[in-house]
């Protein structure tokens, strides 16, 4: 199994509406070529930037499959927006590392982290103030994937024959 | 004054009815329909000049002419879509009717969209 985004996304949505009070609707993604939703409410980047942590593990299994460990930093964007936004991103900031956050996170073999300070990024909009924080996540992740022996073109084809008392009773074989 | 019978044809446009976030924050488009719009579309250029306050030029557009009201995307509204020549297109911009004028149709531009534009 590779990355799996969906597990990102369902961490990141739980704790931002566990810690900040806003329904499910509010708490929405990036880029969906979709209206606001109204405010307050956030919108997130789940997968900002994505950057290996060290040397993938190999695991040569004993059918000569190779199981790769991938150990990933990546960052993720949460965006308030709204009267309230910099309150709202507070929350969801000071309430990132509490056991019950942690515990969201864990069993998906995540854990999550501080990655920047909150910003006041407050913009024009229409011709008005609106008021916007933003901060940025670490995500670390762990997960695998199975690189099968078939593909690695270690062999084209295996040969096998008897050898000592089954010598004579199995031909020289050859299987592609 | 409308546009002449002569030059429109029958459009076929779908329309959406209002969409919302559902509680993953998963936008969700309202249920589509089928409406028909008589006008005439100009064909899609390579590149098209638009003349307004700081210029710019824009792929994938055609413009549109018609009696009938189109909608671009607006709150909850999803813009109208149509079909021409395989390609979807989405409008993104009407102009009203000038009442004080004798050009009472609509002129609407679409652009075109596709699965890469279709949102992350």
């Amino acid at each position: 199994m590779g990355l799996s985004t969906s597990n990102i996304k369902t961490a990141l949505h739980t704790w931002l509406t566990t810690t900040t009070g806003l329904t499910g609707d509010k708490v929405v993604w990036a880029y969906q070529n979709a209206p606001e939703p109204g405010s307050d409410f956030i919108s997130v980047i789940p997968i900002l930037s994505m950057q290996r942590i060290g040397q993938d593990e190999r695991i040569y299994e004993n059918d000569a499959d190779i199981l790769t460990r991938h150990r990933r930093s990546i960052i993720a964007q949460i965006d308030g927006y709204g009267g309230d936004a910099f309150g709202i991103v507070a929350n969801a900031y000071d309430g990132l590392l509490l056991p019950n956050i942690h515990a969201i996170f864990l069993p998906l073999a995540l854990s999550a982290d501080y990655n920047s300070n909150i910003r006041n990024i407050s913009s024009l909009k229409d011709g008005r103030y609106e008021a916007r924080a933003s901060f940025d996540v670490r995500i670390s992740a762990v997960y695998d994937s199975t690189t099968l022996a078939d593909d690695l073109g270690w062999w084209d084809s295996v040969q096998y024959t008897g050898t000592g008392g089954m010598l004579g009773l199995i031909p020289e074989t050859t299987v592609n | 004054m409308a546009l002449p019978a002569g030059l429109i044809s029958a459009i076929t446009v779908t329309r959406y009815a209002a969409g919302a976030y559902n509680t993953s924050g998963v936008w969700v488009e309202g249920a589509t329909s089928s409406v028909t719009v008589n006008g005439l579309v100009n064909p899609e250029k390579d590149q098209d000049i638009l003349m307004r306050e700081g210029g710019g030029y824009a792929d994938g557009v055609i413009k549109i002419y018609t009696n009938e009201a189109l909608y671009p995307k607006s709150g909850a509204q999803q813009a109208d879509r149509l079909t021409r020549g395989g390609k979807v297109y989405e409008v993104y911009e009407v102009n009203e009717p000038y009442s004080n004028l004798s050009l009472d149709h609509y002129r609407s531009r679409a652009r075109r969209v596709d699965a890469l534009t279709n949102g992350a």
